[in-house]
């Protein structure tokens, strides 16, 4: 068995809920989504994230407007749709079960 | 110093430092075909860009007159590369494999479903041999393609054009990648044997390194079946030419082709994209490579010259590594082969269950076995399968030390029938007519005319029939007789456990000896059945021959010595341990005289004591012939007219050499002469 398989599958498993919590606190362009997993001790790759977003809103789970930036091109600035809102709370339940679930069965172990 | 272009990206005119700009473009090449199977990649890419854009412009903004190489290293740290990224659906290796959209759904369906979804007929790259026609096939027809390839090897006359055909004509199922270099025909160093041709077909092709390797081999092994009577009597299915054909192909090949010799033509022979990536993964590689053949190489000379004759050297090696085993594998496999024919005769040998399975053990354990493990061995050397060679090694080893052990049992088992020699077996033949003048003694068939099996002799058994078996062992004595009457006796002799029982052989095998007229008929082999099997059953026919009469041995008769494997029938002494038999010097087709002194030659009219007579006797005629042409000569010149005394000298214009030339006949006309005579050869004539 592979545990780095089996790492990243855990990863990739709450990589799309992650994300899509930082931008239900607020609009984000991708780069501050980068600094803000950084800030949670979540590391990931420009190139993971930017297929990420683009997949959620060919899904139209989010949307984006474009800003204009004094330093260089402008931005995309995505943010939630409605539907992308109950997607995220029928998300933010099944975590909480996950992680209740995990989190008890971790306790019996000790 | 380098040089500095503006590029316009995302929008915004950038300066950028050339190198920079191609690991940019390689690294953005590289996302792209990473992505190539996304539905949105445009947009990926343009998102990605468009961050890299912020990030130079940020960097320009601090100051910095133009992008460089660290800038552009720097950023695709951060932004990772294709590899590292985390893709939601399969995973990574796919996207990198540039497997077809379209597959990884019919995969997927026929997983879920079961059905054989009709598919379109593809060449499969990933699952090839050759050019993957099988795998295609055996996709189609949802059979597996290791049997679908064993048919087309089987078959392989009747479908080698078809194949090809197929291989021409079918597009294959990988999409053509984006953004790779062109592959190009290189040699390739690293993995050669000898100069690296084949590895190079084998890297262009995309097919496994041992394939055009055995294509090369193979004009050298010309397969050639002769029914000939070979030097065992085996019948001689392998011949090995050396094929200048191949050699020729190759080493033009070797010349024309370049050597891979930098990172990115060595990506490029292997049809690799040649990115930062790649290129990256190729030098770590070469680093090790180098590091290890740094301590090989130290000590080598980098001379041209020494470099061919280190080439040289080392093909004559593979190619004599490549014989000897073949020669073994060969000498072993004929040897098992033989010895499997010798089955149907081992009834007549070998006597119940320990015999026989010692004979099988022997077989198996001592022919076979070094046959088998040399065959893998060098299957496994093409192949380039390092695998646990140890152990096999070892159990080879082992099984062939216990068919030695097996051959020598069965040796000394087999050796014990025949140790004890019978006692002679005595008959007196009669004869109808013993008073002929000359008896020609002629061997004939006793039993039904069998065809001699011309492929496969074993001696000393000549012909087999259902139940028995016949062998010609036979010897042949002529004494002089007491009275003017012709007389034969008959010695039946055999070998046995013991005494008795060979004797009990000797008396109970037959042999058949019938006088018509002038000619004595003896068979031609001593019946051997399985009851008694062959213990070295032979007979010794002694013949009187009063004095001065005649014999003659016909050339159909088979005379032997024990069992033992002769070159040639003609002159051989015949001795047994009991007593000196001396047989004689007589040959076969030779008519002999029994005078008082013993048996004479009679050639022409004369008789004598000397083998060599009838050469001597052509010699001495060959030498008549050449006197009396002689002699004829002597008269014919006789009658040639006289010749003329008179020899008319000349003399060189500027030298005082004579020069005499003699002139047969008439004289000629000394003045034409002269006129003829070119300038610079003038002859003056002197009285």
């Amino acid at each position: 068995m592979d545990i780095q398989n089996t790492q990243s599958q855990m990863r990739k498993g709450v990589l799309e809920f992650c994300i899509l919590s930082i931008i239900q606190q607020g609009e984000a362009y991708p780069s501050d989504i980068v600094e803000k997993m950084k800030g949670a001790e979540l590391q990931i790759l420009e190139g993971t994230l930017y297929p990420l977003l683009t997949r959620l809103k060919n899904a139209e789970l989010l949307t984006y407007r474009w800003v204009e930036s004094a330093s260089g091109p402008p931005r995309k600035y995505f943010s939630m749709t409605d539907a992308g809102h109950q997607f995220y709370a029928e998300l933010e339940r099944t975590w909480k079960e996950l992680a209740a679930a995990v989190h008890t069965l971790t306790q019996q172990q000790q | 110093m380098k040089k500095v272009i503006n590029i316009n990206f995302q929008g915004s005119v950038t300066p950028i430092e050339e190198s920079a700009y191609e690991l940019l473009k390689q690294y953005i090449e590289s996302l792209r075909n990473f992505f190539t199977n996304e539905e949105s990649k445009e947009e990926i890419i343009n998102d990605i860009e468009g961050r890299i854009a912020e990030l130079f412009a940020e960097i320009l903004k601090k100051g910095n007159s133009c992008i460089v190489d660290t800038d552009v290293e720097a950023i695709m740290k951060s932004m990772g590369r294709p590899e590292d990224f985390e893709a939601e659906e399969g995973n990574v290796k796919e996207q990198l494999h540039n497997n077809n959209g379209n597959n990884k759904q019919q995969q997927q369906q026929q997983y879920t479903t079961g059905t054989n979804t009709k598919q379109r007929f593809y060449r499969n790259e990933n699952d090839k041999v050759l050019g993957g026609v099988c795998s295609a096939i055996s996709d189609y027809v949802n059979v597996d393609p290791v049997i679908i390839r064993i048919i087309f090897v089987v078959l392989c006359s009747i479908l080698f054009i078809p194949y090809l055909l197929l291989w021409a004509l079918v597009p294959s199922r990988a999409q053509i990648e984006i953004g790779t270099v062109r592959k190009r025909l290189y040699r390739d160093p690293e993995t050669a044997t000898i100069g690296g041709v084949c590895a190079g077909l084998a890297n262009y092709f995309d097919i496994n390194v041992w394939i055009p390797r055995l294509l090369f081999l193979v004009p050298f092994l010309t397969f050639v079946f002769r029914w000939g009577n070979d030097f065992w009597g085996f019948p001689h299915f392998f011949n090995l030419s050396f094929s200048p054909g191949a050699t020729l192909i190759y080493v033009v090949l070797w010349i024309i082709l370049p050597e891979a010799k930098t990172t990115s033509e060595k990506l490029q022979m292997k049809g690799e994209k040649v990115d930062l990536n790649s290129i990256k993964n190729t030098i770590a590689e070469d680093v090790k490579v180098f590091a290890n053949k740094l301590n090989e190489n130290s000590k080598k000379s980098g001379s041209a010259f020494g470099r061919i004759i280190e080439v040289l050297v080392k093909g004559i090696l593979y190619f004599i590594t490549i014989f000897v085993v073949f020669i073994l594998i060969l000498t072993f496999g004929s040897l098992g082969i033989a010895s499997l024919g010798l089955m149907p005769i081992s009834g007549f040998i070998l006597k119940g269950g320990l015999q026989t399975f010692l004979a099988w053990s022997t077989i198996i354990l001592f022919i076979w076995v070094p046959v088998i493990s040399l065959i893998v061995w060098g299957v496994r050397r093409i192949t380039g399968n390092k695998g646990s060679s140890g152990i096999l090694a070892y159990s080879f080893s082992a099984l062939w030390f216990l068919g030695w052990v097996s051959l020598t049992f069965f040796l000394v088992e087999v050796g014990r029938d025949f140790k004890y020699r019978s006692n002679p077996v005595e008959n007196t033949v009669q004869l109808t007519n013993p008073k002929v003048n000359k008896l020609e003694i002629k061997a004939i068939k006793g039993y039904s005319n069998y065809d001699n099996n011309d492929y496969f002799r074993i001696e000393p058994f000549d012909n087999i029939g259902d139940d028995t078996v016949y062998a010609p062992n036979i010897a042949l004595r002529f004494e002089k007789a007491t009275s003017d009457s012709f007389a034969i006796t008959l010695s039946k002799k055999a070998r046995g456990r013991s005494r008795t029982e060979a004797t009990n052989t000797a008396a109970n095998f037959t042999y058949e000896i019938t006088q018509k007229d002038s000619v004595l008929n003896i068979d031609k082999g001593i019946a051997i059945n399985e009851q008694y099997k062959f213990r070295n059953q032979r007979v010794l026919i002694t013949v009187y021959v009063p004095v001065g009469k005649r014999i003659f041995v016909n050339e159909n008769v088979q005379v032997w010595n024990n069992v033992n494997i002769s070159w040639n029938n003609d002159n051989f002494e015949w001795q047994d341990y009991e007593g000196r038999y001396d047989q004689g010097n007589w040959r076969k087709g030779r008519e002999y005289i029994m005078t008082q002194n013993g048996l004479k030659l009679v050639v022409g009219n004369t008789i004598t004591e000397d083998e060599d007579a009838e050469i001597k006797n052509d010699i001495n005629n060959i030498q008549d012939e050449i006197d009396r042409k002689k002699r004829e000569l002597e008269e014919l010149k006789k009658n040639i007219p006289q010749k003329p005394d008179t020899i008319i000298r000349y003399k060189y214009k500027s030298s005082s050499t004579v020069v005499t030339a003699p002139i047969g006949g008439s004289v000629t006309n000394t003045d034409d002469a002269l006129s003829q005579t070119p300038a610079a050869f003038m002859l003056h004539k002197i009285s």
